[in-house]
């Protein structure tokens, strides 16, 4: 998801892109190993800084501020939330991601004020290989954030030149439904229920909403952002005449592909999260990615770049010898994480390692090149010879290494009504 | 550059299969053995200690030539072991005829065996290779399961049409499987039966897969000239191919996944090797690799039994079965004979070796007597990467 909300930031942003990556998670795939630099690279942003903001909540609101007020350039933010049977976590959390790219010139929204403050307080608490959240009692944390926020909020409006109850836009990110109603009825507003609310995001949930706010956003209103989660943060935007030039270029732009709904049921969601075990029956071991292999790949495995060889073929993955012409040719980089494709043929492999049937089907991209590729959230009887594919960066499985293998996936394109 | 019109001339003139099955209390070494001293004592003038060197082909069960010699107590032989997917048994065996019309050796063995019970996964576990996790790890049905869809679209097939065609060839391979001894499934099944099977990949039921099964087979090879010095009825090998294809199916656009490109280049070489030019009529008898029904289905095209688009039809019509005009499978195939890899293509051979000396009991076909070819043919790999193997073979010599 960081790398579908990076790769969306970037798109209609040329070559004015950035030299930095701010990563924030609450759950990054590894320890000691960077998460940031596998969404840079995955990204098509190879070499760029990386800075990984991982494990509290609050490395949200973190990523934006360091992205504005540190080092300009790409902050990202994903999370997937987890909550045992039948808690709130569980039930009104959701996983999402968003990005967003910092900058000087042609900026959309300018920053009026940033406030923040951070607060010791034992709310909410997740030990390292601990599956979902301990929390304490929901109206404590409320009860003692609501004067906190109330009061950093003020300040926040006094930096920006202005009365709190005066932005155009409210944002209130909070894991406590009750707080974030009263913060939001203490500035005078209706708490707006947004239609498709994934629930509280977790790292990714101000940027989310924020994402969702600047979307409708016109030209000089103004948005306040209170990101409450071990403190407050309260970031002051405005919305500058620049937003209707960057959605003409991104209208100019080829479509984003938007995938077509499909119904997850609960028992494949919890086997999923390994927060239930499935007997293994008898298939053989997920494969080991190696290292190298991978290193020595990582055009294709990251960022789907393929090689066109001067023949005119473009081998996917890159080869040393050309599929058509049979020489060792010219080959020049090509990438098509971005391109659609369509489906030649395709099965669903019920004898896959992960003891789930699996969709696999062989993809002939428009502009040239196939592959055979997963398909991910497929509904039985909705893949036919010629469907629609586009491509998302996903977890295929978790190696008998323990090698978490991220790779591209293909999902069936929703049909544009 | 020579393409291999040319063949040398070599025949079989002793040969063994072991019974496959679920052959829990037996081991791979009692199964090269079995077959081993099976083709040996077909040939009364010949002992082990006769057989000059050995072509050992297994593709999961054994390393290197001690995996044979061990076995057999081997003194002090010249033994290779041959590996290349499911065409390792005819692969054994091509070496072994290269060996002996070269003039290095007079008299060798080449044997395939498989113990695949041993695992306690379902289906067969392909070796795993490190490499960058980007390929999907797809099942052997997964793979073969591509070609109904394609195939189904490329010549307007209905899909009800597929399952009846595919049917049909569980139905044949079945029928036929249950009048072999030998085979590891001897049972007839009704076509409901077949059609209501579990699904096990897209749209392959467990009935249109072959047999996961132990088992091994052995060939005796010596010089054409020399055959008739160790029996009076040598199988004569009129031709014999080995394609390794270019395994660019994947990242071709243009390869449609209803037909196998290395089959149809591989039985050209091996027709031309044997001087076969209309292999629906000069071929009275094949084998053929049905790891799956469709896959059967495709190859009856491929080899030129069928017209391009064809085959579905000609399954449907009986042109296949045991009494039809191209009886293909006789012994079962892949299907219910079973499936040890290293074994299948010399156990192809073995019915081909039985039906030309008369010894094929209940499904002997009449007939074949001077001028008749039988067809073995085999493919590893997936759709769109193939090794393939065509042998023509005949009751005379060329």
């Amino acid at each position: 998801m960081g790398v579908a909300a990076a790769r969306g930031a970037l798109r209609g942003c040329g070559d004015a892109c950035s030299s930095h990556l701010w990563f924030a998670t609450s759950r990054p795939p590894y320890l000691e190993k960077s998460a940031g630099a596998t969404v840079a690279a995955a990204a098509s942003l190879p070499g760029i800084g990386v800075t990984d903001l991982a494990g509290s909540v609050a490395a949200g609101a973190g990523a934006l501020v360091a992205a504005v007020q540190v080092t300009h350039g790409l902050a990202v933010l994903s999370d997937v939330r987890f909550g045992s049977l039948g808690s709130v976590d569980e039930q009104q959390g959701g996983d999402g991601a968003a990005a967003f790219l910092t900058g000087d010139e042609h900026v959309i929204a300018e920053l009026l004020a940033v406030h923040e403050l951070s607060e010791e307080l034992l709310d909410r608490w997740r030990a390292d290989g601990q599956g979902s959240v301990a929390v304490w009692d929901e109206r404590f944390a409320a009860a003692h954030y609501a004067p906190v926020v109330a009061e950093a909020i003020r300040a926040a409006a006094r930096m920006a030149g202005r009365a709190a109850g005066t932005f155009d836009h409210v944002l209130v990110s909070t894991p406590y439904a009750r707080l974030q109603h009263d913060v939001v009825r203490q500035l005078g507003r209706q708490l707006a229920t947004q239609p498709g609310d994934l629930g509280f995001i977790g790292v990714a949930d101000v940027g989310v909403r924020m994402a969702g706010l600047l979307d409708k956003a016109r030209p000089g209103e103004t948005i306040l952002v209170t990101a409450i989660a071990d403190g407050v943060t309260v970031i002051a935007l405005r919305v500058t005449s620049e937003i209707d030039r960057y959605r003409a270029r991104l209208q100019a732009l080829p479509a984003p592909m938007l995938e077509a709904e499909s119904e997850i049921s609960f028992l494949d969601y919890l086997q999923w999260r390994e927060l239930l075990a499935r007997d293994p029956a008898r298939r053989r071991v997920v494969s080991a990615p190696s290292a190298p292999g991978t290193a020595r790949g990582r055009g294709w495995k990251y960022g789907l770049v393929g090689t066109r060889c001067a023949c005119g073929a473009l081998n996917l993955p890159p080869q040393r010898v050309c599929f058509a012409c049979r020489q060792q040719g010219k080959m020049t980089p090509e990438a098509v994480g971005d391109r659609r494709a369509t489906v030649v043929t395709y099965t669903e492999d019920h004898l896959a390692p992960s003891g789930r049937p699996e969709a696999i089907a062989v993809l002939n991209f428009d502009g040239g090149g196939r592959i055979e590729a997963y398909l991910t959230n497929v509904e039985p009887g909705q893949l036919v010879v010629g469907s629609r594919v586009g491509m998302v960066y996903r977890l295929l499985g978790v190696g008998s290494n323990g090698v978490r293998n991220y790779f591209w996936k293909g999902v069936v394109e929703r049909t544009r009504t | 550059m020579k393409k291999a019109a040319f063949f040398p001339r070599a025949a079989i003139v002793g040969m063994g299969c072991t019974k496959f099955g679920d052959l829990w209390n037996t081991s791979f070494s009692d199964l090269v053995i079995d077959a081993a001293y099976q083709a040996v004592e077909s040939v009364p003038s010949l002992t082990l200690d006769s057989i000059d060197a050995f072509w050992l082909g297994t593709m999961y069960s054994g390393s290197a030539g001690v995996s044979l010699s061990g076995p057999l107590k081997l003194p002090m032989k010249p033994v290779t072991r041959v590996e290349n997917f499911c065409a390792t048994g005819t692969d054994a065996l091509r070496n072994a005829v290269f060996a002996v019309t070269s003039g290095a050796y007079d008299c060798v063995m080449a044997v395939g065996g498989e113990k695949l019970k041993d695992a306690s996964q379902a289906g067969l576990t392909p070796p795993a290779g490190a490499d960058d996790g980007t390929s999907p790890d797809i099942s052997p049905p997964g793979m073969f399961s591509l070609l109904v869809p394609a195939y189904a679209k490329k010549w307007g097939v209905p899909p009800e049409t597929m399952r009846a065609a595919m049917t049909r060839i569980a139905w044949k391979n079945h029928r036929n499987g249950s009048l072999n001894p030998r085979a590891h499934f001897q049972k007839e099944l009704s076509r409901e039966a077949i059609g209501a099977g579990g699904i096990v990949t897209g749209d392959l039921n467990v009935y249109d897969c072959s047999g996961v099964s132990d088992g091994s087979a052995a060939a005796i090879v010596v010089r054409a000239e020399d055959a008739r010095r160790y029996t009076d009825r040598p199988l004569y090998i009129h031709g014999l191919s080995l394609v390794a294809g270019p395994v660019t199916g994947l990242m071709d656009p243009s390869y449609d996944f209803a037909t196998f490109p290395e089959v149809v280049e591989a039985a050209r070489i091996a027709y031309g090797q044997a001087g076969i030019t209309d292999p629906a009529t000069q071929i009275q008898l094949a084998e053929v690799h049905d790891c799956f029904t469709v896959t059967e289905m495709i190859l009856m095209e491929d080899l030129g039994f069928s017209a391009a688009g064809q085959g579905w039809k000609d399954v449907l019509d009986g042109k296949f079965d045991l009494g039809g005009a191209l009886p293909v499978n006789p012994d079962g195939g892949l299907k219910s004979f079973g499936h040890p890899v290293g074994a299948s293509g010399l156990r192809m051979l073995f019915e081909t070796w039985l039906q030309f000396r008369g010894e094929a009991g209940r499904r002997q076909r009449p007939n074949l007597g001077t001028g008749s070819r039988a067809l073995t043919q085999n493919l590893g790999g997936a759709p769109g990467g193939l090794v393939v193997a065509v042998t023509v073979v005949g009751g005379e010599p060329r």
